[in-house]
């Protein structure tokens, strides 16, 4: 957990001190995020909740600033249960975003070598404390880990795959520290939006992760098993637009059948909404004939020459 | 029509992974340890010239992209000192290339060779003992149109190794003057290079670099980080076995409720002050030329005077030109 360190850096004339005759000058300086400041100090100053709504102004300004450098590509999303999807940053996005922070890493210990159980596999671990010289935070003891049986290692031998790995355990502690002293470990999707208002960035671009269905239906694909017609939709939830939101196909399990659920059941479980999905296709599948057949009559109608009738 | 199963993007990307297979074929061996630095190794970072020396295994293996790069590289240097060989015959006063990949090593205060390197070829220019250095570099054309001078070469990271190449080759050789040739689209550019006081500078600023290397790999210790964020995050070496701190110096926290309101009030003029300048623009090119004019309820007064210019030619403008590099400063400000 990040912690607030109030005795190293910061020198003596930064800390307040609630003498009555530099009141005023400290209320200004307390505004500074950098200097320590405890309740008791604010309590005994006049502005203190200004001084508060200030800080917090400064903090958020870098925090949005800061998620304006990243690109879409550096995010995964995770979708919840609940079908809100958070936000995790990526090393490489870090790099991006950490400048206004002025994040120092520093007492990095050398890389140390673990051996998986089966001997061949091995991961790097390598440790580091950190600062923010905006917010004088401070974490220590950060860990940055990377294996040799990841993707990343796929091909490489010897000296290459320990390099590959020791390089990447290292960009892991970089980004752990960012991560945690920029507080952008898990970020709501609705926050990035806002915070790429403006930007041209797209949201749609975001790496998807756990959540979003299988590598292929993340890719844009469907659940294998999965009728091929448009799903029904849920009698309650409706999308930002007002339009009501599709149900998700769920593929039989054991004596239960397949059905389409609604990804927000949990929020109106007295209201349940399931659609037999064998049912649904076989309803889906006759409108759609249906419909083709009134199209070929009418355009068979509209075909046909005076006199032909009969 | 084909007459192959594959269709022709098939039958291309099987010719394309078969070329990247044959450019990784002959894979060079891994860098041996060496007791020196390499010429061609100069780095404003002295631990990363000794992890060069030390654990040269170490680097990244180039791919078959680089690979190509390289190769071709060294395609057009061979080319580029076969037409020096013919020009030579009849430049005025001619010249032969000889002692092409002459080794070159120089010696620091111990008398232990400290820097050692393989000279691209020497001129003999007739009627002369004297023996030109010349190195052909084959660099990004995006790089070398910015070149003009030998000081520019310096100006770039990239670049840099490069000047320090060829000095090196100079002061170990004891020649005053060399060249340094430059490949690009149209004629390669030619740079004369002296060993001025200047350069002299830099040649020393190197040997000391590189003792300084070579004492630490004699005693397996290793220079003190060079603290930038920048170059440590470019080097092959960071994360492995190099873990240097990280430092960033972040941004500055201004109280000043005068200066943010200004700023509150500079942002929401903004758009209109953008649509006036844009007004004003438009207005004043359509009267340009205008010398007297009534318009609705406005009068329009227009007068002609003198400007002076300066019509100066190229080189000479460059001869004069200097650059700051902290000349200009840009602000950016954005209210979120």
């Amino acid at each position: 957990m990040p912690q607030t360190d109030t005795l190293t850096d910061a020198p003596v004339e930064d800390v307040l001190e609630p003498t009555p005759s530099s009141l005023a000058g400290q209320l200004v300086k307390a505004h500074d995020p950098r200097v320590p400041v405890s309740l008791e100090q604010l309590a005994a100053l006049a502005g203190g909740l200004q001084v508060i709504e200030q800080r917090a102004t400064i903090l958020h300004t870098g925090r949005v600033k800061s998620m304006r450098e990243t690109e879409p590509e550096d995010w995964t999303g995770y979708m919840r249960r609940d079908g809100r999807v958070v936000c995790y940053l990526s090393d490489a996005g870090c790099e991006r975003a950490r400048a206004i922070w002025g994040i120092n890493i520093h007492d990095v210990s050398p890389a140390e070598r673990v051996a998986a159980p089966d001997g061949q596999a091995f991961a790097i671990l390598v440790r580091g404390h950190a600062t923010s010289s905006l917010t004088k935070e401070t974490v220590e003891n950060m860990l940055g880990a990377r294996s040799s049986d990841e993707d990343f290692c796929r091909d490489k031998t010897g000296v290459q795959l320990l390099v590959a790995v020791e390089k990447a355990a290292r960009a892991n502690l970089d980004g752990n520290c960012c991560r945690e002293l920029m507080g952008l470990k898990n970020v709501p999707l609705e926050t990035l939006i806002a915070a790429w208002e403006g930007t041209g960035k797209n949201a749609d671009y975001i790496t998807k992760g756990r959540g979003f269905g299988t590598q292929d239906e993340r890719l844009g694909g469907t659940k294998p098993g999965a009728p091929k017609v448009d799903p029904p939709c849920c009698t309650v939830c409706k999308d930002d637009a007002g339009n009501p939101l599709p149900l998700l196909y769920r593929p039989g399990k054991g004596e239960n059948k397949a059905f389409y659920g609604c990804r927000n059941w949990d929020k109106h479980r007295q209201v349940k909404v399931t659609v037999d999905a064998a049912a649904w296709e076989k309803q889906a599948l006759k409108a759609q004939r249906d419909k083709e057949a009134d199209a070929k009559a009418q355009a068979d109608e509209a075909a046909r020459q005076p006199g032909e009738e009969g | 029509m084909l007459e192959t199963h594959l269709s022709v993007e098939g039958l291309a990307d099987r010719i394309t992974r078969a070329w990247e297979a044959e450019l990784l074929k002959d894979a060079p061996p891994p860098g041996r340890v060496h007791p020196y630095v390499y010429a061609s190794a100069f780095r404003d970072c002295t631990r990363r010239m000794v992890y060069e020396m030390t654990v040269p295994e170490r680097l990244p293996v180039p791919d078959a992209t680089l690979r190509a790069k390289f190769r071709r590289g060294k395609d057009r240097e061979r080319d580029l000192l076969a037409d020096l060989v013919r020009i030579g015959r009849n430049t005025e006063p001619p010249f032969e290339v000889v002692g092409q990949q002459q080794d070159v090593k120089v010696r620091g205060r111990s008398g232990e060779v400290v820097i050692s390197g393989r000279i691209d070829a020497l001129l003999q220019f007739e009627g002369t003992r004297y023996l030109t250095p010349i190195e052909v570099k084959s660099w990004s054309p995006n790089i070398v149109d910015r070149i003009r001078t030998f000081a520019d070469v310096f100006e770039s990271p990239w670049t840099r190794a490069g000047a320090f190449q060829l000095l090196a080759y100079l002061y170990g050789h004891s020649q005053d003057y060399g060249f340094l040739l430059l490949d690009r689209s149209g004629l390669p550019l030619l740079l004369p290079v002296q060993l001025t006081e200047e350069n002299l500078a830099h040649m020393e600023h190197f040997l000391a670099k590189a003792e300084e290397a070579v004492a630490h790999h004699l005693a397996g210790t290793l220079p003190d980080y060079i603290r930038d964020h920048v170059m440590c995050k470019r080097c092959p070496f960071y994360g492995s076995p190099c873990q240097p701190p990280s430092l960033m110096e972040g941004a500055q926290v201004l109280i000043d409720e005068a200066l943010e309101q200004q700023l509150e009030e500079w942002h929401s003029l903004r758009p209109a002050g953008k649509q006036w300048s844009a007004l004003d623009r438009d207005i004043k090119d359509r009267l340009r030329g205008t010398e007297s004019a009534l318009i609705g309820h406005f009068t329009v007064t227009g007068t002609w005077s003198k400007q002076s210019r300066l019509e100066v030619p190229a080189d000479i403008k460059r001869q004069f030109t200097i650059t700051d590099p902290k000349g200009r400063f840009t602000l950016e400000i954005e209210r979120l």
